[in-house]
C-alpha cells in the first residue's frame, strides 16, 4: 500500500492527478496515518504548465510531454491540459506568466490577414 | 485602445486572478509587471497595479464584483492614461475619461496622457502676479487669489463652499478661463445641481466636469483628482489658463485610506497610510504659474482650489492641516457665521492668502486695509456692546459702519459682482452715501444697484482703472451718484 502511494506521487503528471493525490493524503491523515507534514506543501508548490490543445490527449501523449518537460527543465512539471477545438491544431502554452501561441488557428489568421479584403 | 487578445499577443505575458477582496485582485504570473501599470482582464476590465510582491501583485480594479478567480489578466505596458482633447469642454466624464452625461462619445482627435506626471520644476515656475476675480466681494477684497495659486476652501458641510466655488467658476469662465470641476464621492443629486447651476449661468461649455460619485468604486474616486489635473495640464500646455476645483480632498483621503487598509498597508495617524501627505502634495504641486518657452515665455497657470470638509469648525484635523500645509492659504467657511445668516459664511479673520495680496492693485490694497481696520475695531466694540452699557455716539457709528460693511459682503448665490462694482459700492459707503440711512433701506438699495449695475459698469470700469487711492475713489463716486439715484428711484 505504502509503496503504491509513493509510486502514485512519482507518477503525477496533470492537475487532475495532483488533486487526486492531495485528496488521498487528506484521507490518510484522517485515518491517522503518518505522512510527512511538508509533502502537501511541496506538491502544491510544483510548477504548473497550462497546455491548450485541440484534441483530447491519450495517456501516452501526456506521459511523453511530461517526461520531455522533466528532462528539459530538470524538475517535475504539472500539466494543466485544456482542450479547446477552436485553436484547430498546435498548442497554446502558458508557463510562469509567459504565454506563447503556437496554434494553427493563429497561423491561419495571419495567412488570411495577409490577403487584401475583396 | 486594444483589447485583451491584442495585448496578450503583443506582450505574451499572462497572469491569473488568485484571489479577490472587493476591488482588490491578487494576480500571479506576469513576470515583468510594473508598479502603476494598467492591466486588462479577459472580460475587458481594467485595473491598476497597486503593489508588487514576489509571487502576487495587488491590482486595483475599477469595477467591483465582475471579476472571477482564475480569470486571465495581461499587461498593457502603459501607465494609466486618459484621453484628452478640446472636445472635453462642456462634458461630464468619469475619471477614466468616458462621458457619463448621456450625450454620446467624445469625438475628434484625442491625446492620451498618463495621469501620474511630474510637477513642473522650479526653473519653470514664475511668481503669481495676476489677480483672479472670484466675483465674491469678501474674497476678492480680503482674501484675494492670484492665477496659479493653490487656495484651500475649508469649512463644515453645507456652509456654502460649493456655492462659492461655482460662483468662481462662473466669474472665471466668463473671462475665458478653462474651468475643471472634480467631484469626489458626491451624491449624484449634488452633481446634478452643479451641472444645472453651470448650465443656467451659461458656462457649462467652458467647463469640464470629472466626476466620481459615492456609487462608484473607491479606486475611481481615488483617481478622479489625478484625471482632473491631467486635463488641466493638457489645457495649460495649449497655452490656456485653467482653474481646477477638487471637491473635496478629505473624501479623497478617506477613499485612499480605505484602499490602503484593504491592501494591508500599515495604518498611521487616524488610520491613514503614511504616504497620504505625499499623494495629495504631489497632486497639488502640479498646479501653479509657469512660463512656457514654446509660447514665447508666456505665463500660463493652473489655479487649484481644493476643498476640505471640517466637523464643527475643527480645522486642526489631520487631513485638514496637511492640506493647509500644501496650499498657499485657505478660505474658512465658519458654521457660526452661517448660522447667523451671513452668506457667504466666510470668516475673513481666520482666512489666509499667502500670495494673493501681491497681485492686488494699490486701490484694492488701500481699501482692504481700511476694511480690515474697521472690522477689527467693529469686532472689539461688538464685544463691549454685548455688556449692554450706554454706548457713545462714536461707538454706535462704528457699530453701524461694521454692520453696513457686512451688508456689502452678503451676496446672493447667483450674484457675480465684477471688481469695479465691488470697489464702487465700498466707495459709496466711504463717501457717506448710506450714512444716515437705516440698514434695511441700505440692503434694498444695494440689491437694486446690484441688479442694475450694467447701467453704470462701463463708466465705472473705465475710471476705476486709473484710480489708486481712496480719495480719488470717493471723487469718482460723487460723479456717478446722480446715475445711482436714477437707478434707485426709477419709476416701477
Amino acid at each position: 500500500m505504502e509503496k503504491s502511494f509513493a509510486e502514485l506521487i512519482k507518477n503525477i503528471k496533470t492537475t487532475e492527478e495532483l488533486s487526486l493525490v492531495l485528496d488521498e493524503i487528506t484521507k490518510k491523515r484522517l485515518k491517522g496515518k503518518k505522512i510527512p507534514s511538508d509533502l502537501e506543501k511541496k506538491l502544491r508548490a510544483l510548477p504548473k504548465l497550462r497546455l491548450e490543445i485541440a484534441f483530447s490527449p491519450p495517456e501516452s501523449f501526456i506521459k511523453r510531454v511530461s517526461q520531455w518537460l522533466e528532462k528539459e527543465l530538470g524538475q517535475k512539471i504539472i500539466l494543466d491540459v485544456v482542450v479547446n477545438p477552436k485553436i484547430i491544431g498546435g498548442a497554446v502554452i502558458e508557463f510562469q506568466g509567459k504565454w506563447r501561441d503556437f496554434s494553427l488557428a493563429k497561423e491561419i489568421h495571419h495567412l488570411l490577414s495577409d490577403y487584401p479584403a475583396e | 485602445m486594444a483589447n485583451f487578445k491584442q495585448y496578450l499577443e503583443q506582450i505574451r505575458e499572462i497572469g491569473r486572478v488568485m484571489g479577490l477582496n472587493h476591488y482588490l485582485a491578487y494576480v500571479s504570473g506576469l513576470p515583468t509587471l510594473k508598479l502603476g501599470e494598467m492591466v486588462i482582464t479577459e472580460s475587458g476590465q481594467k485595473g491598476l497595479v497597486q503593489e508588487l510582491d514576489k509571487e502576487v501583485a495587488k491590482i486595483l480594479m475599477f469595477e467591483v464584483g465582475k471579476l472571477k478567480v482564475g480569470e486571465a489578466v495581461t499587461r498593457t505596458n502603459t501607465f494609466f492614461q486618459i484621453p484628452v482633447s478640446e472636445n472635453l469642454l462642456g462634458r461630464i466624464i468619469n475619471p477614466l475619461g468616458y462621458p457619463i452625461d448621456g450625450l454620446g462619445p467624445i469625438l475628434g482627435e484625442k491625446k492620451y496622457l498618463p495621469i501620474q506626471r511630474k510637477a513642473p520644476g522650479i526653473t519653470e515656475r514664475v511668481r503669481v502676479s495676476q489677480p483672479l476675480q472670484t466675483g465674491v466681494t469678501i474674497v476678492d477684497l480680503l482674501v484675494p487669489i492670484g492665477y496659479g495659486q493653490r487656495e484651500l476652501v475649508i469649512g463644515d458641510a453645507k456652509t456654502g463652499k460649493t456655492t462659492f466655488l461655482l460662483q468662481t467658476i462662473v466669474s472665471q469662465a466668463k473671462e475665458g478661463i478653462i474651468c475643471i470641476y472634480v467631484g469626489i464621492g458626491k451624491e449624484i443629486s449634488a452633481i446634478k445641481a452643479v451641472e444645472d447651476y453651470l448650465r443656467e449661468m451659461k458656462v457649462l461649455n467652458k467647463t469640464v466636469m470629472v466626476i466620481a460619485t459615492s456609487e462608484n468604486s473607491s479606486p475611481l474616486n481615488y483617481l478622479a483628482p489625478f484625471s482632473g489635473i491631467t486635463i488641466a495640464e493638457y489645457f495649460r500646455e495649449e497655452g490656456k489658463n485653467v482653474l481646477i476645483i477638487f471637491d473635496d480632498l478629505t473624501s479623497h483621503a478617506k477613499f485612499y485610506r480605505e484602499i490602503s487598509l484593504l491592501s494591508e498597508e500599515f495604518p498611521g495617524r487616524s488610520a491613514y497610510p503614511g504616504d497620504i501627505f505625499h499623494i495629495q502634495a504631489a497632486l497639488l504641486e502640479r498646479a501653479g504659474n509657469i512660463k512656457k518657452p514654446s509660447l514665447a515665455n508666456k505665463e500660463v497657470s493652473i489655479t487649484a482650489l481644493p476643498v476640505a470638509e471640517t466637523l464643527e469648525n475643527d480645522i486642526s484635523g489631520f487631513i485638514q492641516t496637511n492640506l493647509m500645509a500644501m496650499t498657499d492659504g485657505h478660505i474658512f467657511f465658519d458654521i457660526n457665521d452661517f448660522r447667523k445668516g451671513k452668506l457667504p459664511a466666510i470668516n475673513a479673520f481666520l482666512s489666509v492668502s499667502r500670495v494673493g495680496n501681491q497681485t492686488k492693485k494699490p486701490l484694492d490694497k488701500k481699501l482692504s486695509g481700511w476694511i480690515k481696520r474697521t472690522l477689527v475695531e467693529y469686532q472689539r466694540v461688538m464685544e463691549i456692546a454685548q455688556f449692554g452699557g450706554e454706548l457713545s455716539q462714536e461707538t454706535q457709528k462704528l457699530l453701524d459702519l461694521g454692520e453696513k460693511i457686512e451688508i456689502l459682503f452678503n451676496q446672493e448665490v447667483k450674484m457675480i459682482i465684477p471688481r469695479a462694482i465691488q470697489l464702487f459700492l465700498f466707495g459709496l459707503l466711504l463717501s457717506g452715501f448710506w450714512e444716515d440711512k437705516p440698514q434695511n433701506i441700505m440692503r434694498v438699495e444695494v440689491n437694486t444697484i446690484l441688479k442694475n449695475y450694467e447701467k453704470i459698469l462701463p463708466e465705472v470700469k473705465k475710471e476705476i482703472e486709473k484710480i489708486n487711492d481712496l480719495e480719488k475713489l470717493k471723487n469718482l463716486v460723487e460723479k456717478v451718484i446722480p446715475k445711482v439715484r436714477e437707478i434707485l428711484y426709477q419709476p416701477i
